[in-house]
């Protein structure tokens, strides 16, 4: 077991004492076996020194449980670990970024408060997980989508509280966005509404934002400054059918216009997420053998090569698939107007895709994108999901995220970009001259790479690791920040928002000391340090 | 994978046993399998090895689940709703990847994996099974032979009363079917050291 930080063995078992009594003894973990739950699937450490442990788990049932743990943490300074059903693997799994922490697990608070298919919303609880909403939602008949990730077995609030994203329409994919309201426990115990929830009987917590005065829920993503007990979410009505064409254009500086006219539906509500892509082998997909050997020529393939490969294969160079949400006659509309905004791109094809009206038949969700249409699933993990540039999956990965403008500039900048990183560190590429990013934010991309990790295999963890510290360094080079990191790598992606001598990070460790003086509250996260740890971390 | 280090990690909390089961609550899940058969056994249809494993399982009187490749409509329509009652034994031959799905969702429901045999696919054309799992059930598993998914099918049919004080690994060899991928034999089942599981 390791203990927290200046905390001594008869301390501990009096705050473990204590938290038995707050929680009730079978709610508090002190097992090596069980403790050994939290860390992280995916670590990048694996079987060094460096691996985060945890102490102890606790997990309590309510929100006053939590206020009396936070209390007690408090009491004997002992640094405390939020997670909700802690998956968030690529990201950190459920692990701190402090060794000795002690993980307050809040699966056991998986209460669905409330969710209504006239106004659209829902007020969860952290344990609810994607499926769980879904199930409910189906066995009541609700005529209402969340917005779901890949998989679908996170947490709609640990989701969203990590900035996480999903697959649907418009603002609903990026979570933390289409949340309205929060229950926070301070950590000094005392619980907090957010919002309208600030009003004593407000008939609108989980519908409007902001209630009167500064807007704070910010600090509770990716932050230090509480734990999140309840949190309302803005629901898509379910829409009359889905109908996904695909555009595909020749050239590669086709993109330009492509993305341009992707921005113009997508920012006017009449397409739901974009797909970017490349006939020739883009997010994932496989170069042909011909393809491939031109790619391996001394200095790579010219454009006009590749632009001829892809005019002999009759591919075209990038697609983007479109997906309407709507009545049947609207969608459909839909698809003749996008049709009609991308025309003006010369030999531009056309490709009429999938169309469902709800409810799908089993065929049809068979064969649909389920988490295009709401429906949480596990499929990401199946060998479909392999591609020809990793066949044989690692134990794990890691992910580089780096936000980049949503622009066809910016894509083949970042593919130029990170191909060159790739060769400075003598490592092939994962990225290649059809590269596309990943499209769940509303209003930007995200280039984005799984970088592998292993088991058993320490030097090789060690070379990915130098790999991402590298991607994020010239990223940042090139105005591209991290969106969200594993906590290995957060110290250095906050540390390159520095504007103005990091006057954000001031801010932060600003209110942090404000707030949770004695830093318990996730201690490190996104970089931002008890004051008692301040330095020495920094150094 | 598993490997070495995850072996060693498992004897070494293994070790521990006997002082956490004292403190188990009364209430809490079932120490282990009490010597009964799977109440769930799930084959992977693309897995020539795993069908055998359903074809002999059937014989035995159980009843496969079938999935290809995502456990989803398995573990939404089923498993989830019986394990939010309680945690339950099974047994499978699948992917590797939908072990890692049933393993990871397990965990919060009071269960693990207590066996595990991944199937190497050696550049010879054999199999390597590298066995990982309680002392009694890697000596049956060790005396499968050439007939794996029977000798398989058998033990999930008639899980001996499972024990968690002695573990072991082994390494055997065998012929070779064409697999889909990284194919795992496995049995998740009620753990003793898990104090309370966290959903229900």
């Amino acid at each position: 077991m390791a203990l927290p930080p200046d905390v001594n063995a008869k301390a501990f078992a009096d705050a473990i004492k204590q938290f038995q009594g707050a929680v009730g003894k079978d709610w508090v973990f002190t097992s090596d076996d069980d403790v050994a739950l939290y860390k992280d699937a995916y670590s990048p450490f694996w079987g060094e020194k460096e691996e985060i442990l945890v102490s102890a788990a606790v997990a309590p049932n309510t929100a006053e449980e939590v206020s009396q743990v936070v209390r007690i943490a408090n009491t004997f300074r002992i640094p405390i670990y939020p997670i909700s059903t802690g998956k968030n693997l690529g990201y950190g799994g459920s692990a701190p970024n402090l060794s000795g922490s002690v993980v307050l697990d809040l699966k056991r608070m998986n209460r669905i408060i409330e969710v209504d298919d006239k106004r659209h919303f829902a007020i969860v609880e952290p344990g609810v997980a994607y499926f769980d909403l879904y199930r409910h939602m189906q066995e009541k008949g609700l005529k209402v989508w969340a917005d779901v990730p890949d998989p679908g077995w996170g947490s709609l609030i640990g989701n969203a509280l990590d900035h996480g994203v999903g697959y649907g329409f418009g603002g609903f994919r990026d979570h933390f966005y289409s949340h309205c309201g929060m229950e926070v426990v301070l950590p000094n115990g005392e619980i907090v509404r957010t919002g309208m929830g600030a009003l004593p009987g407000a008939k609108t917590w989980a519908e409007y934002h902001y209630g009167a005065g500064p807007y704070v829920d910010g600090l509770f993503s990716q932050g230090n400054f509480g734990v999140v007990t309840k949190m309302g979410f803005h629901l898509l009505p379910a829409p009359e059918a889905y109908l996904t064409g695909t555009v595909i254009v020749p050239k590669r500086s086709d993109i330009i216009p492509l993305v341009e006219g992707g921005n113009r539906l997508e920012h006017a509500g009449v397409i739901g997420m974009p797909e970017y892509g490349s006939p020739l082998g883009g997010f994932g997909g496989p170069p042909d053998p011909e393809l491939r050997s031109l790619l391996a020529k001394p200095g790579g393939a010219s454009v006009a090569e590749l632009e001829q490969h892809a005019e002999k294969t009759n591919r075209g160079f990038f697609s983007l698939t479109v997906q309407f949400y709507g009545g049947e006659k609207v969608v459909r509309a839909q698809w003749e107007y996008a049709k009609e905004v991308f025309a003006g791109i010369r030999g531009v094809k056309f490709n009429a895709g999938d169309f469902i009206k709800f409810p799908a038949t089993p065929e049809q969700l068979e064969k649909a994108h389920k988490v295009a249409i709401g429906v949480p699933n596990m499929s990401i993990f199946t060998i479909g999901a392999r591609s020809a540039f990793n066949p044989s999956p690692t134990d794990g990965h890691l992910w580089f995220s780096p936000i980049i403008p949503k622009s066809g500039e910016a894509v083949l900048e970042a593919q130029d970009v990170f191909m060159k990183a790739f060769r400075d560190l003598n490592m092939p590429s994962l990225v290649s001259p059809f590269s596309v990013p990943a499209t769940w934010m509303f209003r930007a991309f995200v280039f984005i790479m799984g970088l592998p990790v292993y088991r058993n295999n320490i030097e090789q963890n060690k070379k990915t690791r130098e790999l991402v510290k590298h991607l994020i360094q010239v990223g940042a080079d090139h105005g591209w920040g991290e969106y969200r990191t594993p906590p290995a790598f957060q110290q250095q992606v906050t540390d390159l928002y520095s504007f103005n001598n990091h006057a954000l990070r001031r801010l932060h460790e600003t209110l942090k000391d404000a707030v949770d003086p004695n830093g318990i509250i996730s201690a490190g996260r996104y970089g931002i340090w008890p004051k008692q740890m301040r330095e020495q971390r920094k150094a | 994978m598993s490997n070495r280090r995850e072996f060693l990690q498992m004897s070494l909390a293994a070790s521990a046993l006997p002082a956490i089961v004292a403190a188990r609550p009364e209430n809490a899940a079932p120490s282990s399998n009490e010597g009964v058969g799977s109440s769930h056994v799930i084959v992977e249809t693309m897995s020539p090895l795993a069908l055998a494993f359903g074809e002999e399982a059937v014989r035995l009187g159980l009843k496969p689940h079938r999935i290809k490749d995502d456990i989803t409509d398995l573990w939404f329509h089923t498993l989830d709703l019986q394990w939010k009652r309680g945690p339950a034994t099974l047994a499978g031959i699948t992917l590797s990847t939908s072990l890692f799905c049933l393993e990871t969702l397990a965990r919060d429901y009071g269960m693990r994996v207590w066996f595990k045999a991944i199937h190497n696919c050696l550049a010879g054309g054999g199999f390597e099974h590298f066995l990982v799992g309680p002392d009694s059930l890697v000596r049956q598993a060790a005396a499968f032979g050439g007939q794996w998914s029977v000798g398989f099918a058998g033990m999930a049919a008639s899980l001996p009363p499972l024990d968690s004080s002695k573990w072991l690994e082994k390494t055997l060899e065998s012929a070779r079917t064409r697999e889909p991928g990284p194919m795992v034999s496995w049995i998740i089942a009620p753990w003793p050291r898990i104090q309370s599981y966290l959903v229900s």
